[in-house]
């Protein structure tokens, strides 16, 4: 596997999926991809169709309606696939931690590999994030 | 002899080579449009050979054989297509009556990506293959005016050979079809005015949206090679290839000169719907392509 983990590090194909967010982190995601920060250069790359990604970028609560799309797109994803939650959202919940509609921490339904904390992260951490999942992939 | 013409020099690993290393001009260029860096020159190949260690799904609605095969059918006409236009170029060699079976298989990779998207039983999928079949038909008509010019302006001949050793760029006829011909080409190869199939933000990935894996990555791969390859075609077809080191030097520019024109077009127009599409081909182009024709007839 290390041959292909060292080409798959260099070619991500993200998938960016909100499940049930308060539009924060979406905003500060496609701040990357705007010419200012560039992810390109690193081979990131946001495609439309999940049957395309090598990681899947979920910010939000995860409300209990969304909670089965996670799991439905999440099953959909051909393997190797890396789930990265964005926010503090999908760790504990912030705002929103007891509220009757969440359904459970983002790793109850599937497993994550790579948290980006913060309310909402500044593309720089989010930056750091991915090329610490690129070191990881090993 | 026939098998090494196929995979290794004209064919498969020297066009797959080559349109990569054009997509990587296209996506560059881009980056540079919007002040931005750019992927590495290598990023297409390793985007290919990721693909082909992914897991391929075939979706459970979908008809298995035909969403299989119909990847291969496209790559296959382009392989032929490559074969063909490339050992007339670089080695001349020709078959009787070519153009006519490059402008076959041409039309043969929009059906196969037709076929490939009916079969994948989704709405987005199916939205995009009606736009492509569209397109086809839009295209088709104003392309082929397109090829009859040089022919007529090298002597009524259909052989390729003919027409490499004519330049038709140096007459009205020539450049009014040259420039029909760029918007041919920007259609076939569905970039930015005309990517009504694969709109990534409308039908996210339209015509290949279900595919995955090795598959995705031979759709990658056709699309690389059509990069290379449909540029090449009208490159030549309209400069002819010269005599000598300077002439082929001039012809290698001319080809840079129309991939770089494809790229520019792509970055500096919004996508159009598929009516003022159709309105533009049928109602502008074609009557233009025919004036063309008609002029290069009377010797304009």
């Amino acid at each position: 596997m290390g041959v292909y983990n060292r080409i798959l590090k260099k070619s991500l194909w993200v998938f960016h999926m909100s499940a049930s967010p308060c539009n924060n982190c979406d905003i500060e995601v496609l701040d990357l991809l705007t010419p200012g920060y560039d992810l390109e250069r690193f081979g990131i790359k946001l495609v439309g169709s999940i049957r395309h990604a090598d990681v899947l970028l979920i910010t939000g609560v995860g409300g209990c309606k969304v909670a089965e799309r996670v799991v439905r797109v999440y099953n959909q994803a051909p393997k190797p696939v890396f789930v990265v939650a964005v926010g503090t959202c999908p760790i504990g919940g912030a705002t929103f931690k007891d509220s009757y509609s969440r359904c459970g921490p983002l790793d109850e339904l599937i497993p994550v590999n790579l948290y980006i904390p913060g309310c909402p992260p500044k593309p720089e951490t989010m930056i750091e994030g991915l090329l610490k999942l690129l070191g990881r992939l090993e | 002899m026939i098998a090494i013409y196929t995979l290794l020099f004209p064919g498969l690993v020297f066009t797959a080579f080559c349109g990569m290393i054009a997509w990587w001009i296209e996506r560059k260029l881009s980056a540079l449009f919007q002040h931005r860096v750019g992927p590495p020159w290598y990023q297409n190949f390793i985007d290919f050979f990721k693909l082909l260690g992914k897991e391929s799904i075939v979706p459970a609605d979908s008809a298995g054989i035909m969403y299989s095969i119909s990847p291969l059918i496209a790559f296959a006409s382009v392989v032929a297509f490559a074969t063909i236009l490339g050992s007339a170029v670089f080695l001349k060699l020709e078959i009787a009556g070519d153009l006519i079976l490059l402008l076959y298989l041409s039309s043969l990779v929009s059906t196969g990506i037709f076929l490939g998207a009916s079969a994948s039983a989704n709405v987005y999928a199916a939205i995009g293959a009606s736009r492509e079949i569209k397109m086809l038909l839009a295209d088709e008509l104003v392309f082929v005016m397109v090829v009859l010019v040089p022919v007529v302006k090298s002597g009524f001949s259909f052989r390729l050979e003919a027409v490499l050793n004519t330049s038709a760029i140096t007459s009205l006829s020539g450049v009014i079809a040259y420039i029909l011909g760029l918007m041919c080409i920007q259609a076939k190869l569905a970039l930015q005015p005309f990517d009504l199939p694969e709109a990534e933000t409308e039908l996210a990935g339209g015509v290949e949206i279900e595919y995955s894996g090795v598959l995705l990555g031979i759709w990658k791969l056709t699309k690389a090679m059509e990069f290379f390859i449909y540029p090449l075609f009208l490159s030549v077809l309209f400069f002819g290839i010269g005599k000598g080191l300077v002439g082929i030097l001039l012809s290698v520019l001319f080809y840079l000169i129309t991939l770089i024109i494809l790229v520019i077009m792509k970055n500096v127009n919004p996508r159009v719907t598929i009516d003022k599409m159709l309105n533009f081909f049928w109602k502008v182009l074609s009557p233009l392509a025919l004036i063309a024709l008609v002029l290069a007839l009377f010797g304009g």
